[in-house]
């Protein structure tokens, strides 16, 4: 009884640990607004520093650095960028190790989008992220101009860690072009922004469960294997002993797997049933083919008299074979001196030009026509007034 | 609509199915009741395109409703009159069901009752929630769109065989050599297609779930010879449990087709292996001669490599069979004549053509332009798809341990087939992949490996589960 309540004590004193646990999350807050800098900022290579109220300005002509050795003190595993940016661009927060004086970096990539933006990042992407930051700051590529309000970099406690490495153990794939071949199966990692973009990763650059399960069934078969030698006295019964457990082990293991991935499919039939299945007509989006069946059944009326029409996409994969297949016996292709219909799905470069031709990118490409049927602003069902003639070869390749 | 002609589309071949199984084993009625029906599903319809495929290429009839139903129409009235006239009819309407042992005697935990029931709800969930979307939502894999679906298209328009896929004056990218693949499939959907008058999606994808839904059964009633009901259901969650196993139970491919039809194959071995006389011997190999045949009509791969190592598993039995004295050489001779005529009569025709038109031996490429040459990357591709993804949850952990566990026993005789074709299949699918230099990139991009061992994932789950019970319910003494 006695050592019951200490059990217990020992868990309701780790029960109130948890929250002092919990606040012990540190961040390094980096500030670029007027009055409020907290660092000694340099920039190298091309690129100019300009203070403003609300952050520096940077601009850049080559690849330029803005670069801190202030120390952060703390090992970080994640940080996070304020910014005012007036296009789209990608720049990368880079250091240099702190355990020595090598001039190698390492780096992350940051997606910056236009407008204002906070964006998390995950500097587990890298493999180095625990070598430590002697010096570190961003690295803007050429031509790029942006607004820098504030960095900062947290790391997070082991309560946290491991609250995460749960969540990242049951947060699902979708259902995607590669899952009738594989499925990643669950992740671990202790970093909360990563475990958000885990699947974004092929492969996965965090941790396999599978792998981890498998290892530590591994190591229990050979720990009750030792133990059967070493305690029990019949051969037979020790193999019994050790049959049972691994079996008792194996099924517990397997359940939870199952469970993981049972539950994954069933979310995968969920999306589909809440944004296809269930959808009203002209509002149905199938996975990454977002609105094509869609588009498909709008076009195909327009096709049921034709042998071959000219088809162009977004891609060639995986959209042309399964035009292909979808208005069967009409079958999509390039043949623009001989087809009179085109068919256009999600192409905004390719449009009806003054004269009534198709254009793309500024280029006609076909012969006077109207179009048959609008689906949406960049797909479309077209038909030359006039058998095309031969020599009208589109200028530029027929897909992107 | 599409219902009706999904259950008219699979009863017509499944009938012709039943007739076949009942005529070869006539003599003795092995199978029971239900498994009879069950393997007529899975059976019946390969055998009934393959009818509608010879008659055609011999040029007798179209790919249409007429060219299906005439021929199979007059082989079903034959497979009749044989039924009626050999007394096998007779022998089904008054034989006592067939004997299956049932260790369940003993009323089983109430924990364990409940916990089955929670996973056998589990298991429906999760099959139900496939079925649902395998019937809604349109054809999305590349596999599906490129070969399957629209040779059976192709068919289905054009009335015929055709042997090429229009490309668009070279536009879209075929998949190279999907005609060398055996037009079963694909005919079952254009007689789907036939049947219903138009090309209708949920028909013919939804045909795939009978073959889902065909091993899962096959799976339950080969454990239930031997097992309790708790052990057979429980089998049956292990299997719906392995992710790629349900999703292509519940997707429009091939390799549930294919592993459905190896499993009876297999399942018909293992049953002579342990079958009691010369008759239940005799029945139990004429079935497997049906099963034999009606695979190589499935898939390449069962040419190339389930064929040889069924015929090695056999050539097993009946050397075990001979040395054990339950059988004469003479009964050997004429039974192996039978089998074999009853094999390659379902065999041959599809090889033959394949011979006369060019077509290549092999998945898609030729086996013998294949150019030789080992790849380290593809063995590390291998222990990463099975070790760090969760495709086969543990099962490629199970089998060597259960296989260590076991020991010797796992190689004796009758269990001893189960293993050695595992082992072998796994090597052999393993070996393609790491010296055939065309497929080192299907392995290192994981397009191909998984799909092959789908075929033999139901095989090798069931020796985990057998050796395992054999392990904690058979111990060896003290």
């Amino acid at each position: 009884m006695r050592n019951l309540r200490f059990v217990w004590l020992i868990l309701i004193a780790a029960g109130l640990a948890l929250p002092s646990l919990a606040a012990a999350k540190e961040t390094e807050t980096l500030e670029f607004s007027e009055n409020k800098i907290n660092a000694n900022w340099t920039g190298h290579g091309t690129i100019t520093l300009e203070q403003q109220p609300t952050g520096i300005l940077l601009r850049t002509t080559g690849t330029g650095y803005i670069l801190t050795e202030m120390s952060v003190g703390i090992i970080p595993q994640t940080g996070q960028i304020t910014v005012s940016s007036p296009a789209n661009a990608e720049i990368y927060f880079a250091w240099f190790p702190g355990n020595n004086t090598s001039k190698e970096s390492y780096d992350v990539p940051i997606a910056v989008p236009a407008g204002d933006s906070i964006i998390p990042f995950s500097l587990l992407q890298n493999q180095n992220w625990q070598a430590g930051m002697r010096q570190y700051g961003l690295v803007l590529p050429p031509k790029t101009t942006l607004l820098l309000h504030r960095i900062e970099l947290t790391q997070w406690n082991p309560f946290e860690q491991l609250l995460t490495g749960i969540r990242s153990f049951w947060t699902f794939d979708s259902f995607r072009p590669y899952s009738i071949n594989f499925v990643w199966g669950p992740q671990l990692t202790t970093d909360p922004v990563l475990r958000d973009i885990i699947f974004d990763y092929q492969p996965p650059i965090t941790i396999s469960g599978t792998y981890v399960i498998n290892g530590l069934l591994l190591l229990c078969v050979v720990i009750f294997a030792f133990l059967a030698i070493k305690l029990g006295k019949f051969p037979a019964r020790r193999k019994a002993l050790l049959v049972s457990n691994t079996m008792i082990l194996i099924l517990a293991f397997w359940a939870a797997l199952d469970l993981r991935m049972g539950s994954e499919f069933i979310s995968w039939f969920a999306h589909d049933y809440q944004t296809y299945i269930s959808a009203p007509d002209g509002f149905k989006a199938f996975r990454d083919r977002d609105r094509f069946y869609d588009f498909t059944a709008f076009a195909s009326p327009y096709l049921f008299d034709r042998q071959s029409y000219v088809f162009f996409a977004t891609t060639m994969w995986p959209f042309l074979g399964d035009m292909r297949y979808l208005t069967y016996p009409a079958i999509p292709g390039i043949a623009f001196d001989r087809d009179d219909t085109w068919v256009i799905y999600s192409r905004p470069d390719i449009m009806v030009g003054p004269d009534n031709r198709l254009i793309m990118d500024g280029t006609p490409i076909s012969e006077p026509g109207k179009i048959l049927g609008r689906f949406d602003e960049s797909s479309f069902v077209f038909r030359t007034l006039q058998k095309p003639s031969a020599g009208q070869p589109p200028a530029t390749s027929p897909s992107k | 609509m599409n219902l009706l002609a999904l259950i008219i589309g699979i009863a017509v071949p499944g009938s012709l199915g039943w007739l076949a199984l009942l005529l070869l084993e006539k003599n003795r009625l092995v199978l029971t009741s239900l498994e009879r029906i069950v393997w007529a599903l899975v059976l019946g319809p390969t055998l009934f395109v393959f009818l509608a495929f010879v008659f055609h290429v011999i040029g007798f009839t179209k790919l249409n409703l007429i060219g299906f139903l005439l021929p199979n129409i007059v082989i079903l009235a034959i497979l009749v009159f044989l039924a009626i006239r050999t007394g096998a009819w007779a022998k089904f309407r008054t034989a006592n069901p067939v004997p299956v042992s049932d260790p369940g005697t003993k009323p089983i935990k109430r924990w364990i009752f409940v916990g089955l029931i929670l996973l056998g709800i589990w298991t429906a969930v999760k099959i139900f929630a496939g079925a649902v979307d395998l019937f809604s939502v349109p054809t999305y894999w590349d596999d599906s769109f490129n070969n399957w679906n629209m040779r059976g298209k192709i068919f289905f328009v054009s009335e015929q065989l055709e042997l090429t896929i229009p490309n668009g004056n070279g536009y879209i990218q075929n998949a190279e050599g999907v005609s060398s693949y055996p037009p079963s499939l694909p005919l079952i959907k254009t007689w789907l297609g036939d049947l219903r008058g138009s090309w209708e999606e949920p028909v013919v994808n939804g045909v795939h779930l009978l073959w889902f839904i065909g091993l899962i059964l096959s799976f339950y009633l080969f454990l239930r010879r031997s097992e309790t009901k708790a052990v057979s259901v429980f089998g049956v969650y292990l299997l719906v449990s392995l992710p790629l196993m349900l999703i292509h139970g519940t997707n429009p491919y091939a390799e549930i087709f294919l592993a459905s039809h190896l499993f009876i194959t297999v399942s018909c071995l293992i049953n002579a292996s342990r079958a009691k006389d010369t008759e239940e011997l005799t029945s139990w190999l004429k079935l497997f001669g049906l099963a034999f045949g009606l695979l190589l009509f499935t898939k390449n791969e069962a040419t190339v490599i389930y064929a040889p190592l069924l015929i090695l598993m056999l050539a097993w039995i009946i050397r075990e069979k001979l040395r054990g004295n339950r059988i004469t050489p003479k009964q050997i001779k004429i039974l192996a004549a039978k089998v074999a005529l009853v094999a390659a009569c379902l065999g041959l025709p599809w090889i033959a053509f394949k011979w006369f038109n060019g077509l290549t031996f092999g998945n898609a490429k030729s086996v013998t332009a294949t150019q030789l040459g080992f790849s380290l990357n593809v063995l590390n591709a291998i222990w990463f798809q099975l070790t760090h993804e969760a495709n086969w949850l543990l099962l490629p952990l199970s089998i060597p341990l259960v296989i260590i566990l076991s020991g010797k026993r796992s190689f004796r005789f009758p269990i001893g087939i189960l293993t050695a074709f595992v082992l072998l299949a796994i090597f052999i699918q393993f070996m393609i992949f790491t010296i055939a230099v065309p497929l080192h990139a299907e392995a290192v991009n994981q397009t191909g490996l998984n799909r092959g061992l789908l075929h033999i994932a139901p095989v090798a789950l069931l020796l985990v589960i057998l050796l395992t019970r054999q392990l904690m319910l058979e111990p060896e003494k003290d």
